[in-house]
């Protein structure tokens, strides 16, 4: 039994285990809320550096897998946690005072998201998706004296248990018409009967519809617009990254994998999705005046940008999605921060008017929302612009020049409603100011700045670390 | 004549069912018996710690009472509220009395002597008794009274308490048999009865069969002084009589799980020649006798739980104590490499 | 696989039979038993007054969580059932495996109990 491979996932779920007990055995008197957060960062930190050292290897009777790929997406969606974890720390809810269940909550949907990474199995595919969303639609609700964060949990929740039926009816397909649920097993059985049943081929959509509905890739998206607006922001910055992020990891480990000798299949089903998504993103965010139901459009688009990379169906178009999606992961921190930072006399402000003069009253915040939002639409040398252009070469060199063609006119439509918020911060007449930015936005604000701005330092690394994670996969 | 019987009840499908119909009746008949006098042993009993005489009018010693409340009870007439739902209202006595009867079917009475000796008799017993909860909530709700409606979440909500710890009892015993057969567990006991080496999990076990069939101290659901007779306030005639019966007939199954788990079930105390004369059978009846009596016993001695002292014992007390208990019993064997090998074939 | 069915044969008869003794005695006293019933005898009880709503209304919220609390447990006595008769099968590994799982079970018990769902007051 080689257990020793899920050491960094037994690690933080150890950690998160004590957390919890730490922060309830605390007497009334005194709020663990700041010393839970801490410790969850630090934790995050400690499993962060566990994954980049831990070995190569299957395990558990070929339910869990751990190689470049799982490191990748397992290195990235600890970073989404521990950023998101950062943000809580200046967080106070309606009744005032953050809780510690907050960054706990967060820990435990993180370990969810690493065992998505490392499934091999079709067990752990839907146990680490569960585990994940269940601590996020609590994570959603969790301002419990606001109406809006309790009406976007509950619908997060009643979607996503819809969501997890589908999966779950897929999953069943799957192994109905396969045999089996082990990865590897069913890329041997579809190789040997050398194509897929009708059954199987309804599993797979099920699986797609399942997991774009994780991804809020159209035409699965319904709930994206309320639950980002209700949940409290920490928790929508959170949302946004890891979770995607990991479901990312399924799709193209099952799509690639598994399913990998059915590409030409399923390959036209993600086109559309990534086509419905890019469009229906960026047409829908133009008349939002709420800058987190904003902010849920783009990344519903984005998330069509980033599936181009899959329906390429090549390493390069994985290695595209990578790219895209650790791009993506810093200015999505980056731009929430900006927005928990929207406050007046301690209330929350979410409206794009509330912007107003921005680039006068608060310049250093200003500044930052600028970059993020021109990396948003991928204007050269941003962040964005690197990992655009990653998906669109590869979606070029398959030839998917359809889908290239109406990905470079969304772009063009989305550059209205980001450029629209430059707008207003530096070209409107001026609002009141906001209150002081807690140093941790701070922090946020600028380090995530300074990566999506100076992005192209880094652009060597992560793209051969996308290169090696995507052999893995593809090899 | 005889061969003829023997072929047809031995070898004839409608004869097997014949047989175990038998059976069943064997189990039952005494079982309803008992019970009717049950009754009237508890109060003899209590009456005779308050010293009191009890029912004396009917027949010798009043032993006819028994006889006399059937039959009163039988002519009476059965009200329905006109709130209640009609049907589940009578479903739910029939459902409890049902139960407990039911539960019987696998209960050893002999070495390899049962109705039906199945291969997870425990786990049986354990599905059977906890659906016992759904009819006192059926008839909580179904009369549309608010004691009534008190009572039976009450009830629910005790049982299912105390039921948890039950099973993490259940649990312990499994360890030191390695079975779920109910035979298996008694022949288990063939050196030592589990009373000894688990005493506390015993006295643990004998309290939540206490709670679990809502007996004195815990009958906080009828709690006469406050809910007027809980779930069934709105209940008359034998519709009362069901609940009535189906109650101490979950004492008798709840002595008999006693028994069974920890008094070793139909085996003499020592097996040695005066002991061993006397049929496994009398053995289980003696062993159940004595832990009705000391349910009875119980009830006249203690006064009445508060509801949140009830909780409590159940979450703060048995639980953590039964779960210690359960983990411990795993690493002593683990240990001692005592684990039995029987079992998972 | 047979015999292990034929062995629930005798419950089925059982209960068959039980079924039949209980609805016999219901049956009996409904037929036996003199039936008047008229308005205030089939009012539901409250102590003499009028009732004056319904009963099936909002409840105390901490039976609803006992529910929970009694699920989870519960499920985690359903795992240690299989677990108890084949300890000695999955030996040292699943010794431990178990005690891991009891662990996270007891971390969440002892949230609890601080949270104070265990209290009634």
């Amino acid at each position: 039994m080689n257990w020793i491979i899920a050491f960094p996932e037994l690690v933080l779920t150890l950690c998160g285990l004590v957390i919890l007990t730490v922060g309830v055995v605390q007497k009334k008197s005194t709020n663990p809320f700041a010393a839970c957060s801490m410790l969850t960062i630090a934790a995050f930190a400690i499993t962060g550096f566990l994954v980049t050292v831990s070995p190569d290897g299957s395990g558990y009777e070929h339910v869990f897998v751990n190689d470049g790929f799982a490191r990748f997406m397992k290195v990235l969606s600890l970073i989404g946690g521990a950023l998101a974890t950062i943000m809580t720390l200046s967080y106070r809810g309606t009744s005032g005072g953050g809780r510690f269940e907050l960054p706990v909550l967060i820990l435990f949907s993180t370990i969810g998201t690493m065992l998505m990474a490392s499934s091999d199995n079709m067990m752990t595919l839907f146990v680490g998706l569960e585990l994940s969303s269940l601590a996020i639609y609590i994570l959603c609700a969790f301002d419990r004296d606001s109406v809006v964060s309790s009406e976007s949990g509950l619908k997060y929740f009643i979607l996503g248990s819809l969501a997890s039926g589908l999966l779950l009816y897929g999953i069943s397909l799957t192994y109905g018409y396969g045999g089996t649920m082990e990865y590897g097993a069913i890329r041997t059985v579809l190789i040997q009967s050398g194509g897929a049943s009708l059954g199987l081929m309804l599993g797979i959509v099920f699986l797609i519809a399942g997991l774009a509905f994780k991804l809020s890739a159209v035409p699965f998206h319904m709930w994206t617009p309320d639950v980002y607006q209700g949940a409290p922001t920490p928790v929508t910055a959170y949302l946004a990254g890891a979770p995607k992020i990991a479901t990312f990891a399924l799709i193209l480990r099952i799509m690639a994998g598994p399913f990998g000798a059915l590409a030409p299949q399923w390959q036209l089903l993600i086109e559309m999705i990534s086509v419905l998504s890019m469009v229906f993103g960026s047409l829908a965010a133009i008349p939002q005046t709420n800058i987190k139901r904003l902010m849920a459009y783009s990344s519903i688009g984005h998330m069509g940008y980033a599936l181009m990379g899959l329906a390429a169906a090549t390493p390069g178009g994985i290695r595209g999605t990578l790219v895209y999606l650790t791009t993506y992961l810093f200015m999505n921190v980056g731009v929430f921060a900006g927005i928990a930072a929207m406050r007046r006399k301690g209330h929350e402000t979410t409206d794009i008017a509330d912007l107003s003069g921005l680039g006068r009253t608060s310049p250093g915040l200003a500044l930052m929302m600028a970059i993020f939002m021109f990396s948003m639409l991928g204007m050269p040398p941003t962040a964005g612009f690197f990992g655009k252009l990653m998906v669109f070469s590869a979606a070029y060199g398959a030839g998917l020049y359809g889908l290239l063609a109406i990905g470079a006119i969304t772009s063009a439509i989305g550059a209205y409603y980001y450029l629209r918020i430059v707008k207003v911060m530096y070209f409107d007449a001026s609002a009141p100011a906001f209150d002081t930015r807690s140093p941790s936005l701070a922090f946020l604000s600028v380090s995530m700045g300074i990566v999506t701005a100076l992005f192209v330092l880094v652009l060597g690394p992560v793209t051969s670390a996308a290169q090696a994670a995507a052999s893995a996969l593809i090899g | 004549m005889i061969a003829t019987l023997s072929n047809f009840l031995f070898h004839t499908m409608l004869g097997h069912v014949v047989l175990v119909a038998l059976e069943t009746l064997a189990v039952l008949v005494p079982l309803l018996l008992g019970v009717a006098y049950l009754t009237l042993a508890e109060r003899k009993v209590m009456a005779a710690m308050q010293l009191r005489k009890g029912p004396n009018v009917n027949g010798p010693f009043g032993v006819l009472q028994a006889f006399a409340d059937a039959i009163k009870m039988l002519t009476k007439e059965t009200v329905i509220p006109s709130g209640a739902n009609r049907f589940l209202f009578l479903f739910a006595p029939f459902l409890t009395f049902s139960l407990a009867m039911v539960a019987w079917a696998v209960i050893p009475t002999g070495n390899g002597i049962a109705v039906a000796d199945i291969n997870v008799g425990v786990l049986y017993l354990l599905a059977i008794s906890s659906l016992g909860v759904y009819g006192i909530l059926i008839a909580g709700w179904a009369s549309n009274s608010k004691y009534a409606f008190l009572g039976g979440l009450r009830s629910a909500a005790q049982m299912v308490s105390y039921e948890v710890s039950i099973g993490l009892i259940i649990v312990s015993v499994l360890l030191a048999v390695g079975s779920l057969n109910l035979n298996d567990i008694v022949l288990a006991q063939r050196h030592v009865w589990f009373c000894l080496p688990m005493f506390p999990m015993f006295i643990l076990f004998f309290i939540s069969a206490l709670a679990e069939t809502n007996r004195a101290p815990f009958d906080l659901p009828e709690g006469e002084s406050e809910l007027v007779a809980g779930f069934f306030v709105e209940y008359s005639a034998l519709a009362f009589g069901l609940f009535f019966l189906g109650e101490y007939a979950n004492m008798f199954l709840m002595s008999g799980m006693t028994s069974i788990l920890f008094l070793g079930g139909w085996l003499p105390p020592v097996g040695i020649a005066p002991f061993t004369w006397i049929p496994g059978p009398i053995w289980l009846i003696v062993k159940i006798l004595f832990c009705l009596f000391c349910f009875i016993w119980v009830r006249a001695t203690f006064p009445r739980y508060r509801y949140d002292q009830l909780m409590r014992l159940g979450w703060k007390v048995f639980l953590p104590l039964s779960l210690a208990w359960m983990i411990g019993t795993a690493g002593f064997l683990m240990a001692t490499g005592l684990l039995p090998h029987q079992g998972v074939s | 696989m047979h015999d292990v069915i034929a062995s629930y044969f005798p419950v089925l008869v059982f209960g068959v039979i039980a079924v039949g003794i209980a609805g016999a005695m219901l049956g009996g006293s409904l037929l036996a038993g003199h039936q008047k019933p008229y308005a205030e005898k089939t009012s539901a009880y409250e102590c003499g007054f009028e009732a004056f709503d319904d009963a099936r209304r909002r409840f105390d919220v901490r039976f609803y969580l006992v529910a929970i609390l009694f699920i989870i447990f519960d499920l985690e006595v359903a795992f240690l059932f299989p677990w108890a008769v084949s300890l000695s099968h999955v030996g040292l590994f699943g010794f431990l495996s178990m005690l891991g799982f009891l662990g996270m079970l007891t971390v969440g018990f002892i949230y609890e109990w601080c949270k104070g769902a265990l209290d009634w007051d």
